[in-house]
């Protein structure tokens, strides 16, 4: 307390320090956030991604082809139209969130 | 006019298109012999990837492997689709981001290392000549079959072709050529993939032709299925040949090699932001989706009318070698 200059009242000082610290975790978060939602809608893909091909096309395979999709054995269909299909729809629907991720954080800027 | 004819004019035709397409669109400067001069629509662009990445694995042999494989051949199928999804989540975004020219040179920024580069250089020339060993491969069965010369000779023939559009074009030739190889390539696939579609099931649509019921209304790929169980081979729709376990791995290896195949990563240079890479990437998949999706409906339809023409259960024995069609005994030649 008494090493403090006597021009700023205690108050003044915690203040400016609590507003520093503030932006500073408004910064930390907000990068971390954007990490975070990035890494976590990347997780989320590839589950999918892990679930229909290896999951339906392979390991499940025996017991989706019980069931029928048309002339198709389900399980087969996966392996061979199914998963290419969702495929092709996980990678849009990543590139679609990504952006709305960058607009929400503002990153589109600097990438140009 | 005979098919020899036929053949020339059009695959001359094809040629003359690509070698000009390359001397208009010829490089002239150092960013646009590498990345194109970084302004390709991402859907020029993911066309562009499709063809250049659909090589003579997935033109020419695939179909014919998933014939032979049935189920089994699923591995190709979701091994090298599978990849893109990796390769457009994990990879391309972030290597644009960065904004080099070749991946050698990311690695080298990214861990501040010369070693580092050379060690990339090292992989990538092993991947890359690998690569190319399949697709010389490939040329040279294709042009040996279509100029009716020896394996050698086609290989060469086509080798100077590549040569000569690559080294004029640079990246920049190279990306409107294959744009034109695109196209070419995938009217060549569906068309006669949508007549035995057509003839077979009545739909005109491959991918809903397999699914489809024949003329006698059983369904394709059950009909198939009883005839060539009929004739002591496994079950077309379920015949795995490779164990589960090793199945999932051929898998895996498949798609972590597609994700890290240099000339399709380097196809993600040329677009001009990170969000054009992201689409870029879904772009090249759909236009090879709709060759993959083909190609599974033309290995089982061939499948069921090779077998078809051949085994003749009516009359007393198959149809006889001497009767069997001509390209038979062409294709026996080439191998």
């Amino acid at each position: 307390m008494l090493l403090l200059p006597s021009c700023y009242p205690l108050q003044v000082i915690i203040l400016k320090v609590l507003l520093v610290y503030n932006i500073y975790i408004i910064l930390m978060n907000k990068d971390q956030g954007y990490w975070k939602e990035n890494i976590s809608l990347i997780i989320k893909c590839l589950v999918i991604w892990f679930v229909v091909s290896y999951g339906f096309g392979i390991i499940l395979v025996d017991s989706l082809n019980t069931i029928r999709l048309g002339g198709y054995k389900l399980g087969f269909w996966f392996s061979q139209q199914g998963s290419i299909y969702i495929f092709v729809t996980l990678i849009f629907y990543y590139a679609f969130k990504m952006n709305e991720i960058d607009q929400k954080y503002g990153t589109t800027k600097d990438q140009q | 006019m005979d098919l020899q004819t036929l053949t020339f004019l059009i695959v001359g035709a094809t040629f003359a298109i690509y070698i000009g397409i390359a001397f208009w669109a010829r490089a002239r400067n150092t960013n646009e012999f590498y990345i194109a001069g970084g302004d390709i629509h991402p859907v020029a662009n993911g066309m562009a990837t499709a063809a250049d990445w659909m090589s003579a694995a997935s033109f020419i042999s695939m179909a014919g492997m998933i014939a032979f494989l049935g189920y089994g051949g699923s591995v190709f199928l979701m091994g090298w689709t599978g990849g893109y999804v990796l390769l457009a989540l994990l990879l391309a975004p972030y290597l644009r981001k960065h904004g080099s020219f070749t991946v050698p040179e990311f690695i080298s920024d990214r861990y501040y290392s010369k070693t580092a580069r050379v060690v990339a250089v090292v992989c990538l020339i092993i991947a890359s000549v690998t690569y190319v060993i399949g697709q010389m491969k490939g040329i040279g069965v294709a042009f040996s079959r279509f100029l009716e010369v020896d394996y050698d000779q086609g290989l060469m023939v086509g080798m100077t072709i590549v040569f000569i559009y690559a080294v004029m074009g640079g990246m920049k030739g190279i990306t409107y050529t294959q744009i034109a190889q695109y196209v070419i390539m995938i009217i060549a696939y569906t068309i006669p993939a949508i007549f035995i579609s057509f003839m077979l099931t009545g739909n005109p649509i491959p991918q809903f032709g397999l699914g489809g019921t024949l003329e006698d209304g059983s369904y394709l790929l059950d009909k198939l299925d009883q005839i060539i169980t009929d004739l002591g081979f496994k079950e077309y729709t379920t015949n795995a040949r490779l164990s589960l376990f090793n199945m999932f791995f051929y898998t895996l290896s498949l798609m972590i090699g597609t994700a890290g195949l240099p000339h399709v990563i380097m196809r993600f240079f040329t677009v001009p932001s990170v969000k054009a890479a992201r689409s870029s990437a879904g772009w090249a998949l759909v236009f090879i989706a709709i060759l993959y999706t083909t190609a599974p409906a033309v290995a089982a339809m061939a499948r069921l009318n090779l077998i078809t023409t051949i085994d003749q259960p009516e009359q007393e024995q198959n149809l006889a070698y001497k009767d069997r069609p001509s390209w038979f005994r062409n294709w026996e030649k080439t191998g």
